[in-house]
């Protein structure tokens, strides 16, 4: 406990002033010779001990109510800051979320509206002399402020944020807003959180308490409803081949939050602006309802495409889910061969015509191209019988691999098994090498993963996969992060899939070498082959293509056309030219932030789309779940307070600055205190007392 | 004398101012007298009231000569026998008889109240005795009927002033084995002491064929409490000390002193005692009048 008026608690000494007048009224009381003391005796022994009892209950009162007047102004409080902040001057932060949450509704008013009008109430408790630092990330462009400290100038900034459609790390926030107050000018300081307490954007928030040592945090509660809201939760169309007459399957989620329906509602598909299918769902609080939707692509190229919720309440924007996807482009490939006949057959396979037609455009290399490999010029690179790699080509490869892209490894004769073992292996498929297996009798293929997109082909029966003869093949040892795909009839994996980064790495545990095996004089060797660098190619593409409101991308291009010239289209049409930047086989064009839903289409000067990105709201910043504030606040311990605001929001910051201020029950228990006193004093109060 | 000089020699807050004792009793008889329609005296005094004719059987020397030798004819005076009354005036002389609000204390009035009556009883020609006592008998002066007594009992009583405790019961005890022959005991005390030790004690005068009258003197303060301010209130007798709020007790106390006091008067009739509740501010007619009421009955 502390007290706002310390000095005063110097009235308790009053206290004893009730005490020395009835001792001293002792000590004066005149002498009377009384005749016979044996009535008094008696009455003594009757009433008089009552009667003691009720004059020290009496004297007890007036101590306890002048003690209590003496606390009273005193303005006790239960717990407190610093002595020395008291009542000084403040730098505060008022952290505004701006995230795409706070644009849901409750009674037909936003939650960024509510945290304006809460944000409004709290600047009017500062002054000239606080330092406001007004920080509202998430807000849509041109309304992120970002450290203005003049107090005009924060109250109008607050009036005229709007929020934006991304979303906001509480955790990473808080931080910001603590290393803002350590350059604070007053050693009073604090952040002021107005926000919907969005689960996703601040769970983790307690993560922020150690470093928020000597600042006070306010949590201000906006509500304690959590809006009813539905969204797209999910549109997947990965591991398959995109080409135009192949039919894609689109697994669609959609989501309802716990405060939802239970409702009918319409979900829908679109790609290139027109509707693909419609269907109709019950969606219930807290649930989960899953689609597919086909659709059959005409012609090759971008194609742009959304899942719509129709009807459903919440915030408008994440009812809609955009994607883009590209089919029969033409995927360039990278051979790396120390194997001549091993190449030709990889040719024959890709390219048959040879050069850039087809499906794939092939370009052979020897390993120390692999240096500088580039998803930009290729998006899959093919080792085959490649004895070892450099620390510069490995580097190469981890490069091309953090880009996106795909590896299709084959050992061969050449293979120093011991050197791919220390270094490519734990770099890039996780397991060990043993000896090479050697068996006069061939071993097969025994087993498949059926689910495996890259099989799809041979579902129907195994297409010669399993008649495939093999001899020698690599004993690889799977670890964790490394699926195995297939399996030989002696139980040693044949196929082999990684992805520690973002691009996929297949390693063959057997050679294209006819020593090894007859895999390529099979007629399963070009489909699987294709079906292998097609998915190499198209996963790595798409992880790029589908963003979250927010986020940023950069796409690459082998080369750009038009001299250089490329336009951005955002969602909302403006348009504003990028300036390619040449990088490694290639240009990057830059979206440095998505900020809208929606398509973002680079264009050369001729209008042709040369890439798209579809930005979404992330799916997390629909669940408008909210987390529990008193486990922020428990998280924070006596630094932090939750303000509800309901009323007298300034009292409330002061007792919490300072403590809970607790003066008032002093009053009220000086009053009760003081209404004893006159009853029980009225009971035998003496005629002297009275005249008195 | 006027009403209001007479009246005023019945105050004891008056007599106080007289000089000396001799004066007081006089006065207050006097003034207590003066009151009355007719004399007090007629009927028990040894001075002429009434002659009757002599009846055969009459004793020869109840005749008187004087009115034969007058007359030729015989008349008997017939009072001579009813003026031999012994009283005895019991004084309580304990300290707390020297308690007063006023400006007399109980003993004072008590000592006015013995000369006054002494003087009237030897006016009579009553045989009158005092005893003052507190733990003790202080004095005792035998029952006397002439007018030297008088001047004794008033010179004793003059000198007399009140000390230490009491031991009122044991007193009555004593002096009721003392009495040889039977007559009246008039007390005159506070009676604080164990009332049933009192009352025992009283009963032992009358199994002794006594007639006996109480004057229980007590000051105001003694009956309402009416005491103000918080004080330290001291024993006169004991020395003990207790720290009194008197607004706190004052009905308790008047409570309890009203039982007390009515204990007194209910035994004391019981027992056929004149019980007679006084206080120092009480004229002492009332007492007088007690008195010649008892005088009367005993005829």
């Amino acid at each position: 406990m502390t007290f706002l008026n310390p000095w005063l608690l110097f009235g308790l000494l009053g206290a004893g002033v009730p005490l020395v007048i009835h001792l001293l009224s002792r000590r004066t009381a005149q002498r009377v010779d009384f005749s016979s003391l044996e009535f008094l005796r008696d009455l003594e022994r009757k009433s008089m001990r009552r009667l003691r009892v009720r004059q020290w209950l009496l004297l007890l009162l007036r101590m306890l109510l002048v003690a209590a007047l003496a606390l009273a102004m005193a303005r006790p409080t239960l717990t407190g800051v610093a002595a020395g902040t008291a009542g000084g001057s403040t730098s505060a932060v008022i952290l505004l979320d701006g995230s795409f949450s706070m644009r849901a509704e409750l009674q037909g008013e936003s939650l960024f509206r509510r945290a304006q009008d809460r944000a409004a109430e709290i600047l009017s408790t500062f002054d000239d002399g606080d330092e406001i630092i007004l920080l509202i990330p998430g807000a849509a462009n041109g309304s992120r402020a970002e450290g203005i400290r003049d107090l005009a100038l924060v109250r109008d900034r607050v009036e005229s944020a709007t929020p934006g459609r991304s979303s906001v790390d509480g955790q990473a926030e808080l931080r910001r807003a603590v290393r803002r107050l350590q350059e604070a000018r007053h050693p009073n300081r604090e952040i002021h959180v107005l926000t919907d307490f969005q689960r996703s954007g601040w769970e983790n928030a307690g993560e922020a308490a150690a470093e928020a040592a000597g600042v006070h945090v306010f949590f201000h509660s906006l509500t304690d409803e959590t809006p009813a809201n539905a969204w797209v939760d999910e549109v997947d169309f990965s591991g398959q081949i995109l080409e135009k007459g192949t039919p894609v399957e689109f697994r669609v989620v959609v989501a309802g939050g716990p405060e939802f329906g239970p409702t009918e509602v319409d979900v829908e598909m679109e790609v290139d602006d027109h509707v693909v299918d419609r269907r109709r769902i019950d969606l219930g609080p807290s649930s989960r309802v899953a689609l597919t939707f086909h659709e059959t692509f005409a012609e090759d190229g971008i194609h742009l495409g959304s899942v719509v919720i129709r009807g459903a309440a919440g915030p408008q924007d994440d009812d809609r889910r955009h994607f883009t996807l590209r089919t029969a482009r033409a995927a360039p490939v990278l051979v790396v061969c120390h194997d001549e006949r091993a190449r030709r057959y990889i040719e024959a396979a890709l390219a048959p015509e040879g050069g850039g037609t087809g499906s794939f455009s092939l370009r052979t290399a020897d390993t120390h191209e692999l240096e500088s490999a580039s998803r930009a010029r290729e998006t899959v690179i093919v080792l085959a019988d490649v004895e070892r790699l450099s620390d510069r080509e490995l580097a190469g490869i981890k490069a091309f691999l953090s880009e996106g892209g795909g590896l299709l490894v084959f050992p061969g004769p050449r293979t120093d098994a011991a050197a791919w073992g220390r270094s490519f292996l734990p770099k890039f498929v996780p397991g060990t090498l043993a000896d090479l297996r050697v068996s006069e009798e061939p071993f097969r293929i025994a087993h498949l993963d059926p689910s495996h997109p890259l099989f799809e082909l041979f579902r129907g029966g195994d297409g010669g996969l399993t008649d495939v003869a093999f001899t020698r093949a690599l004993q690889f040892r799977a670890q964790a992060g490394s699926a195995v795909l297939a399996t030989f009839t002696n139980g040693d994996p044949a196929l082999v899939e990684s992805s520690l980064l973002p691009g996929r790495v297949l390693l063959f545990t057997s050679s294209l070498d006819p020593s090894w095996s007859d895999f390529p004089l099979t007629g399963a060797f070009l489909p699987l082959l294709h079906e292998s660098v097609r998915y190499l190619s198209e996963t790595a593409a798409l992880a790029a293509e589908q963003l979250d409101v927010g986020e940023g991308a950069t796409v690459w291009l082998p080369a750009v056309p038009d001299g250089g010239t490329v336009t951005l289209r955002a969602p909302n049409d403006n348009e504003r030219s990028v300036a390619p930047v040449p990088g490694p086989g290639g240009y990057a064009l830059e979206l440095a932030e998505a900020d809208e839903p929606g398509f973002w289409t680079f264009q050369s000067q001729a209008g042709d789309t040369l890439a798209a990105l579809a930005a979404s709201i992330s799916a997390t910043e629909s669940d408008l779940t909210r987390v529990e504030v008193a486990q922020l606040e428990a998280a924070f311990g006596d630094v932090a307070s939750v303000l509800e605001g309901d009323a007298g929001l300034a009292r409330q910051m002061r007792e919490a600055r300072m403590g809970r201020e607790i003066g008032r029950w002093f009053l009220w228990a000086a009053a009760a205190l003081l209404l004893a006193e006159m009853f029980v004093a009225s009971r035998f109060r003496g005629p002297a007392e009275s005249a008195a | 004398m006027s009403d209001e000089r007479r009246d005023s020699l019945l105050n004891a807050a008056t007599i106080a101012r007289l000089g000396n004792m001799d004066v007081r009793a006089r006065a207050v008889v006097e003034g207590f007298v003066s009151g009355l329609h007719k004399s007090p005296y007629k009927g028990f005094s040894v001075e002429f009231a009434e002659h009757r004719q002599y009846m055969p059987g009459d004793p020869l020397k109840t005749v008187d000569w004087k009115v034969y030798g007058k007359s030729d004819r015989f008349y008997v005076k017939e009072f001579e026998e009813e003026t031999n009354l012994r009283a005895y005036l019991v004084i309580d002389g304990s300290a707390s008889m020297g308690f007063s609000t006023g400006e007399v204390t109980k003993f004072d009035y008590s000592r006015y109240l013995s000369a006054a009556l002494s003087y009237l009883m030897i006016r009579q020609q009553d045989s009158v005795g005092v005893l003052l006592f507190d733990e003790e008998v202080r004095k005792f002066i035998p029952p006397r009927s002439n007018r030297q007594h008088l001047h004794v009992i008033l010179t004793e009583l003059e000198r007399a002033q009140p000390s230490a405790g009491t031991q009122l019961a044991g007193t009555l005890h004593r002096l009721a084995d003392r009495l040889k022959r039977r007559g009246l005991v008039v007390i005159m005390s506070d009676l604080f002491d164990d009332p049933e030790k009192v009352l025992v004690a009283l009963r032992h005068f009358r199994h002794k064929r006594n007639d006996v009258v109480v004057f229980h003197v007590l000051d105001a303060a003694e009956r309402n409490f009416g005491f103000r301010r918080e004080a330290i209130f001291h024993d006169m007798e004991t020395d003990d000390r207790m720290l009194v709020r008197p607004w706190e007790i004052q009905n308790e106390y008047r409570d309890a002193v009203d039982a007390w006091i009515d204990r007194y008067r209910r035994s004391c009739r019981e027992m056929g005692v004149d019980y007679v509740p006084m206080h120092t501010e009480t004229p002492f007619d009332t007492a007088l009048t007690a008195y010649l009421d008892k005088r009367r009955r005993l005829g």
